[in-house]
């Protein structure tokens, strides 16, 4: 036990040796995940990257526009420079996507050390990235089979999510507001990094910090999604004959509320994501796929989440059931894809509970042997 | 007391709530692992379900009968007290699937509890498994086959998950050493596949030093004679099939066919290193960790027995081909198991505790 114990605090503190296994092995992770997405998805035809850097693609998929602008720079800039063979919109999407794949796992790398001290415990907390991403970015609904969409903004989001519970949590406001900022031109999802914030700082800090930063926070998420709104003000919207089901998608704010107004009073054609929904919930042989969300480590993280001992962590579980229940309304189950952003707080939370479940153990053995 | 705390303390003794969560949850990853399976994966024309249920495949594969000839037997049973068929073959070689997924679960779980110190870690770590198999079995082999195509689905055999569960209920049988169990599921192992020989390796490597010589010998002698006694059969049974190492030639009557494999030139493969992201996978990548803190392991049965995916591995990459994944899944369950372990070490040293809020 001695001998094992030495080893482990000596691995631990080797930080240069474990950093290094860590980022070999997060490149070779990175490449296989890259490789499987671009092999194994598809893009819908009327949201395909020409259309998004274009800026033709149907809202709300055309307001996601980080990344397809980042190509238009990338593509004008290589232009300037003579010499350099042409580059397709493919590779670049394809190499965007791999760096995004490889930072998201030095993110959760980050955000796991927050609660862990131990190196090994570190990585491997990062690397069930790999596998539960899988369940919701690569393999398909496999009855009746539908591959997964292949958006440019799903892999960065989880990754400015990651990035941005790390910054929460070390109250680094420089570097968050850029974060925000930028998230939300990715993905308007960054606005549960509000909601983050505000439940795990309520109790902790006066309300009035509290106050200024969510409002600072929701005044940003809206100008952001104004000023988008107003650029793609003539696209058309919704999911444009993706899901065979009428298509609802709120081209503005009291259209949101109108709807959800009338589905709150019954009219369930108000809101036909929620229709589509409660038909999947009413077919249990669509449970396994619905369920195996983050590869179904969810389930214990829902059983056993009055283990989890870190308030951060337990908050943030908070965060993530309502954005499972947004995302009830604003996209369908069948799309895992929509539950990515998850990982961090899911996946961390698992590895607490792990380590907490390990920890009691131990004490209630040695209780019982020296009772 | 909430779920999570009652099952804190009462980790040695799961009660039957628990058990009901573990098989709900079993149930469902074992449902959406076999849909997976039966929609992305291919069926080898040579080798199909149709044609092993015949007998008329191709040899080694027509060797790995004991799901065929389930089929087939479930099949005519139905015959005898319906007139019309209530399950067609699809419908039965699917539930083999399913029932063979459900039940590794279950052993593994069992197999895991074996090595971890209690039962709640070892039934919620078991599901590790359910992680590292769609590397095996599903996940295709992207983008790098010499034809250009963007992706090379896995193979789909009725034997490949029966293989891992029989090898995994082969395992806690050799550890606890329940020889009355062992051999019978030896004998219906061999009848699935033939690499239940890696089973008598475990068995050798293991149990090496640990007991007398004549008692190892002699398992050893009756393992390889059960073994050598069921391909002899097999390859009489069907010594006219078309072998897949020697296509044009059926029925040719060399004993050297009960061994014959296609040999596929590893170079392609190894020659880009744009491959090797997909070769190093094996596992769910869980075999780098092992490899890295085997040290932590402390059962001396699981660390002999990791000579297998090694010797596994190696012949892969011999006589198999390497960028076939499912040939080196009997070994899953042992990789999987040292990695659990290995993990609960990491949490239950000191410098592992998680830093308090």
């Amino acid at each position: 036990m001695k001998r094992v114990h030495e080893l482990a605090v000596r691995i631990s503190g080797k930080k240069t040796y474990s950093d290094l296994i860590f980022l070999v092995l997060a490149s070779v992770m990175a490449f296989h995940f890259n490789q499987l997405r671009f092999g194994m998805t598809g893009q819908p035809l009327e949201n395909n990257i020409y259309q998004l850097m274009e800026g033709s693609a149907h809202t709300p998929f055309q307001y996601r526009v980080l990344i397809p602008w980042t190509v238009n720079l990338v593509l004008q800039a290589l232009k300037l420079l003579p010499g350099v063979p042409p580059i397709s919109p493919e590779s670049i999407f394809q190499y965007i996507e791999l760096i995004a794949m490889f930072l998201l796992l030095v993110a959760l790398h980050n955000y796991a050390a927050l609660f862990f001290e131990n190196h090994a415990v570190v990585m491997l907390s990062s690397f069930i990235a790999f596998p539960a991403m899988l369940f919701h970015f690569v393999l398909p609904r496999p009855s009746p089979l539908w591959y997964v969409h292949w958006f440019p903004f799903d892999i960065p989001a989880v990754l400015f999510v990651t990035v941005g519970l790390t910054l929460l949590y070390r109250k680094k406001w420089l570097l968050f507001y850029p974060l925000l900022l930028i998230a939300t031109v990715n993905r308007e999802t960054s606005i549960f990094l509000v909601l983050a914030y505000l439940v795990t700082s309520i109790g902790r800090e006066k309300f009035k910090t509290v106050f200024y930063h969510v409002f600072l926070q929701l005044a940003l998420v809206a100008v952001v999604k104004y000023m988008l709104f107003e650029i793609y003000v003539s696209n058309p919207v919704g999911d444009a004959g993706l899901d065979p089901l009428e298509i609802y998608h709120a081209q503005d704010v009291q259209g949101l509320f109108d709807r959800l107004h009338r589905f709150l009073h019954g009219d369930l054609s108000a809101a036909s994501d929620i229709g589509v929904n409660i038909r999947a919930f009413m077919k249990p042989s669509a449970y396994p796929f619905i369920f195996s969300v983050l590869g179904y480590l969810w389930i214990p993280v829902a059983l056993l989440v009055s283990t989890v001992r870190h308030d951060f962590v337990t908050k943030t579980l908070v965060v993530a059931a309502c954005w499972w229940s947004a995302g009830m309304y604003f996209g369908t189950v069948y799309q895992l894809r929509v539950f990515g952003e998850l990982l961090p707080m899911v996946g961390t939370a698992f590895v607490l509970i792990i380590g907490e479940l390990l920890k009691k153990e131990i004490a209630y053995n040695t209780h019982t042997v020296g009772s | 007391m909430s779920y999570g705390r009652r099952l804190v303390v009462s980790a040695k003794r799961l009660t039957s709530i628990d058990n009901l969560v573990f098989l709900m949850m079993a149930f469902t990853a074992a449902y959406y692992y076999s849909q997976l399976r039966f929609g992305l994966t291919l069926r080898l024309p040579e080798a199909s379900n149709e044609r092993l249920m015949a007998g008329i495949a191709q040899t080694p594969q027509q060797y790995r009968v004991l799901i065929p000839w389930l089929v087939t037997g479930l099949l005519r049973m139905q015959s005898l007290f319906w007139h019309a068929p209530q399950a067609s073959s699809v419908d039965l070689f699917q539930a083999a699937e399913l029932l063979s997924i459900f039940l590794l679960l279950l052993a593994f779980r069992h197999f895991t509890c074996l090595f971890t110190d209690q039962n709640n870690v070892g039934t919620l770590l078991s599901f590790a498994i359910f992680l590292a198999l769609p590397f095996h079995h599903v996940i295709p082999v992207t983008p790098i086959i010499p034809s250009g195509h963007l992706r090379h689905f896995v193979a789909i055999y009725p034997w490949d998950t029966p293989s891992i569960l029989l090898f995994t209920v082969g395992l806690i049988l050799i550890y606890k050493r329940a020889w009355k169990s062992y051999y019978p599921l030896f004998v219906i192992a061999t009848l699935n596949r033939e690499t239940t020989w890696l089973l008598t390796l475990t068995f050798l490597v293991t149990s090496l030093g640990g007991g007398s010589f004549r008692s190892i010998a002699l398992h050893c002698s009756i393992q390889l004679v059960i073994w050598v006694a069921i391909k002899y059969i097999l390859f009489q049974l069907y010594i006219d099939n078309v072998d897949i190492a020697n296509s044009s030639v059926p029925g040719q009557p060399s004993i050297t066919r009960m061994f014959s494999a296609v040999r596929v030139d590893p170079r392609w493969l190894l020659g880009n290193i744009r491959h090797y992201p997909f070769l190093l996978s094996f596992y769910s990548y869980l075999w780098v960790p092992v490899l890295a803190l085997m040290r932590f392991i402390n059962s001396a049965f699981l660390r002999r027995a990791l000579i297998v995916p090694v010797i596994l591995g190696g012949l892969a990459a011999y006589v198999g081909t390497m960028g076939e994944l499912r040939v080196l899944q009997e070994a899953i369950p042992v990789v999987v198991v040292a990695f659990v372990v290995v993990l609960e070490r990491l949490f239950t040293l000191e410098p592992v505790t998680a830093i308090q809020s």
